[in-house]
């Protein structure tokens, strides 16, 4: 892995292709990698959609090994939707294939003058570039059909879907699962729309002939693998817990505590819950015979993916995820999984953000355009996307637009970007890491690993009131570290319990590598990539007001704890005094 | 525990169904919503878990990660009180941030500290009464048989709606119902209108026929 490809999309006549090392950037995968280009490379005051934005695609530095869960992938650009530098990752298969063939990263730069639609074949002989306008406008699942048709079935694809092309600010960029399906996503930020911008529609990988990465000490790595993977096979979470009903386990539970965002933030609590929780997800799977425990890519031994099909029991979508489910489900007053499953298949088909799209939907139910409730008309609406109708449009570019077209004041976002599935309110920790993130409101930037395992700034008194910003800023440290080396981050639920599972972890990149990593080193790296992203997002303009939340978190009472979000701005502004 | 003692008289009906063990996650659902029990209530939340469902501390310990008290995060199980009209909610472990700080005990507590439990009385005497469980994920599996044997109350509309919707495994699983200590035939427990309102539902999941 120490190619970096990069492709001018504004050479004439065509494209052009050049394959480089991966000098100034050694060492660093993934999130790291996305995120140091971007900041070198990028110009922070650049608009998103022009030739000077960059589309970065990082495999994690474990990717493409035999180690457990090493498969997802980063894809980092400065965002359309809040403005500022934007890393999102995806499972699925391209992150493995693209490892295997050597590569550290796809650089997409420049952008072609017409309208013409590209696609990328990258295999062992080099990587093609060709136009193919008969692409133009299909969704996600008939793009992937037609590569498989092209190029057979070993292939994986990394594919923009209609709002891509028409670069709206929700878009995701999609990676094929196993079973070769677009329904893995880089959702946040509109990562879609940079692609859509650069005129690609759709990047194939065929890793054939090529073999695992070789690590520099088999045995110690063999080892430490093995170590890796009984840790996540003993813990509750990860061993249980995840592979039986997935991430929509945690639904009952947030609502229970009253922190499950409905009606668009306005309460904790929603009756339909129990409908479409994780365990009534699972078994209605089961009953279908869908499949309610499945990776995403080769290797994940948590699988907590799924397959769901519809009453007929046909393939419908892969099993909608905690944050899926909340955005079309409790957020927009809905309790029928079968219509969530449907928005869920909508948006990875037209190629949206799920969390965005729900979110948004949300708003325009705020706004009356439909009521709370309303599946059908929440269905339709993702179709308006899809087509490309005005009203699509706007429903296509995320929530804050759609609140200031339709005069919504209530609108939850942090930088643009929507909140994701807890409320700030009642889990008023998770409410720092919302507003602080250099990425917008982001539920993944405050997954991590231990303070006290980490010894990130030394150890915190979580009982002290300060704690949940020292908490926030250690899980947004470690947590950078965790993108960066390719690894689910759902594996942090162990290291967070097994300090040997973390060690595992690092001895796994130590034995690769042949290097000499301490827990130090990983937090240092942590810190580094925060530093930049928060550089960069200072030079595009950013200040300390941009760390908030809406206020209306602040003023208006959640039930049914009534409560509000008390940590105050002096506070929010300590989280990156390191 | 003895879930229907003196106050039985307040549920309107009793059914008894004898089913094979196969068909007991068809009754799991019930628990995300919640069923109440009858027991001894303005106990600690240790001493009532231990008397409703006849786990040791170790299992305490091992097995509930999560324990929601009145919708609020409980830390002190020896120091919070169930009441009469109290609702507990019990979770195995959970993932995300989120579910590492919903957990008992939590490093994240202070993320959740607006949400915490505080007990404020300081006497609440015991007697018996009613009190509403739910039950999630792993945790049903593990706890719902019991509570299942030992007896439920809930609405008898509930009843009847799972009922239809499980019509085929019912009819494929159902070995024997009573109502009022009077068989019935299946068809009846979903179409049969004298008992209404809140009911008190027994199952045993042995396969003998005759143990009424
Ligand atoms: S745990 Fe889930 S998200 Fe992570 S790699 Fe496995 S299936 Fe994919």
């Amino acid at each position: 892995m120490d190619k970096i490809i990069r492709i001018n999309m504004a050479a004439e006549p065509a494209p052009e292709v050049k394959i480089t090392d991966t000098k100034g950037y050694e060492g660093l995968g993934g999130r790291g990698l996305t995120s140091a280009i971007v900041f070198k490379e990028v110009p922070p005051t650049c608009h998103p959609l022009s030739s000077y934005n960059k589309l970065v695609i990082a495999p994690g530095l474990l990717s493409g090994t035999m180690a457990a869960m090493s498969g997802r992938i980063s894809v980092g650009c400065k965002s359309p939707l809040t403005g500022g530098i934007k890393e999102a990752n995806a499972g699925g298969q391209p992150s493995q294939m693209l490892a295997r063939l050597g590569y550290a990263a796809i650089v997409i730069e420049g952008k072609p003058k017409g309208d013409d639609l590209y696609k990328v074949l990258i295999n062992k002989d080099g990587v093609k570039v060709e136009k193919d306008n008969s692409l133009k406008m299909l969704g996600n699942y008939e793009t992937v059909e037609r590569m498989k048709k092209e190029f057979g079935e070993k292939i994986s694809c990394i594919s923009i879907g209609p709002a891509g092309e028409m670069r709206l600010a929700a878009a995701s960029v999609a990676c094929t699962d196993i079973e070769l399906r677009p329904t893995r996503h880089a959702g946040r930020g509109g990562v879609g729309a940079v692609m859509g911008s650069k005129g690609v529609k759709v990047i194939v990988i065929d890793d054939e002939g090529t073999k695992m990465r070789e690590p520099k000490d088999r045995e110690r790595f063999r080892q430490a693998n093995a170590k890796f993977i009984e840790g996540l096979r003993k813990h509750p979470v990860t061993g249980e817990a995840l592979p039986a009903y997935g991430t929509n386990v945690l639904t009952n539970i947030l609502n229970e505590a009253g922190g499950y965002p409905t009606y668009n933030f306005k309460e904790g609590r929603f009756l339909g819950a129990a409908k479409i929780s994780g365990e009534t997800e699972a078994a209605l799977e089961t009953e279908r015979g869908g499949v309610a425990t499945h990776g995403c890519h080769h290797g994940c031994v948590i699988r907590c993916s799924g397959i769901y099909h519809d009453k007929d029991g046909r393939y419908l979508t892969k099993q909608p995820e905690y944050e899926t489910v909340w955005a079309h489900g409790g957020n927009c007053g809905i309790d029928d999984l079968d219509k969530i499953a449907m928005l869920d298949f909508l948006d990875d088909d037209t190629g949206l953000d799920t969390i965005e799209m729900g979110v948004t939907i949300g708003v325009a139910m705020e706004a009356g355009l439909l009521k709370f409730g309303d599946a059908d008309g929440a269905i339709e609406l993702i179709k308006e996307v899809k087509k490309g109708t005005p009203l699509g449009r706007i429903i296509g570019s995320g929530a804050l637009v759609t609140g200031r077209v339709f005069g919504v004041e209530k609108v939850p976002v942090v930088k643009g970007q929507g909140l994701p599935a807890y409320d700030p309110r009642a889990v008023q920790g998770i409410g720092v890491t919302y507003a602080t993130s250099p990425m917008g409101a982001d539920h993944t930037a405050g997954y991590a690993v231990a303070t006290n395992i980490l010894k990130v700034g030394g150890f915190v008194d979580p009982l002290k009131p300060e704690g949940q910003i020292e908490l926030s800023r250690n899980l947004q440290i470690a947590t950078a570290a965790v993108d960066s080396t390719g690894m689910c981050l759902f594996i942090a639920f162990a290291l967070l319990d097994q300090p040997e599972t973390f060690e595992a972890l690092i001895e796994m990149i130590n034995a690769f590598y042949g290097l000499k990593l301490t827990a130090d080193d990983v937090v240092n790296l942590g810190k580094n990539i925060l530093t930049m992203e928060r550089t960069f997002n200072r030079l595009a303009g950013f200040t300390k007001e941009h760390d908030r939340l809406p206020d209306f978190f602040k003023r208006e009472p959640l039930p049914p704890h009534n409560v509000t979000f008390s940590v105050t701005d002096e506070e929010l502004d300590q989280v990156f005094n390191w | 525990m003895n879930i229907q003692g003196d106050c039985a008289e307040r549920e309107t009906s009793k059914i008894k169904l004898y089913m094979k063990t196969e068909a007991r996650s068809m009754f799991f659902m019930l628990f995300q919503q919640g069923v109440q029990v009858k027991t001894s209530v303005g106990l600690n939340v240790r001493s009532i878990l231990k008397n409703v469902f006849d786990i040791t501390d170790e299992f305490i310990e091992r097995r509930i990660s999560t324990i929601l008290l009145d919708g609020k995060v409980v830390d002190d199980i020896d120091r919070a009180i169930i009441k009469e009209g109290s609702t507990l909610a019990l979770s195995g472990a959970m993932p995300g941030l989120v579910g590492a700080t919903m957990r008992t005990h939590s490093a994240y507590e202070s993320f959740r500290r607006a949400i915490t439990y505080q007990e404020k009385e300081n006497f609440y005497p015991e007697r018996i009464g009613l009190f509403t469980i739910k039950l999630f994920n792993v945790l049903t599996h593990e706890l719902a048989p019991t509570l299942l044997k030992k007896g439920i109350i809930l609405h008898t509309e509930q009843l009847k709606e799972m009922f239809l919707e499980k019509e085929r495994i019912l009819s494929k699983y159902l070995k024997k119902a009573c109502i009022d200590n009077n068989e019935v035939k299946p068809t009846m427990l979903i179409h049969y209108d004298r008992y209404k309102g809140m009911c008190l539902m027994e199952i045993d999941f042995s396969e003998a026929e005759n143990d009424s």
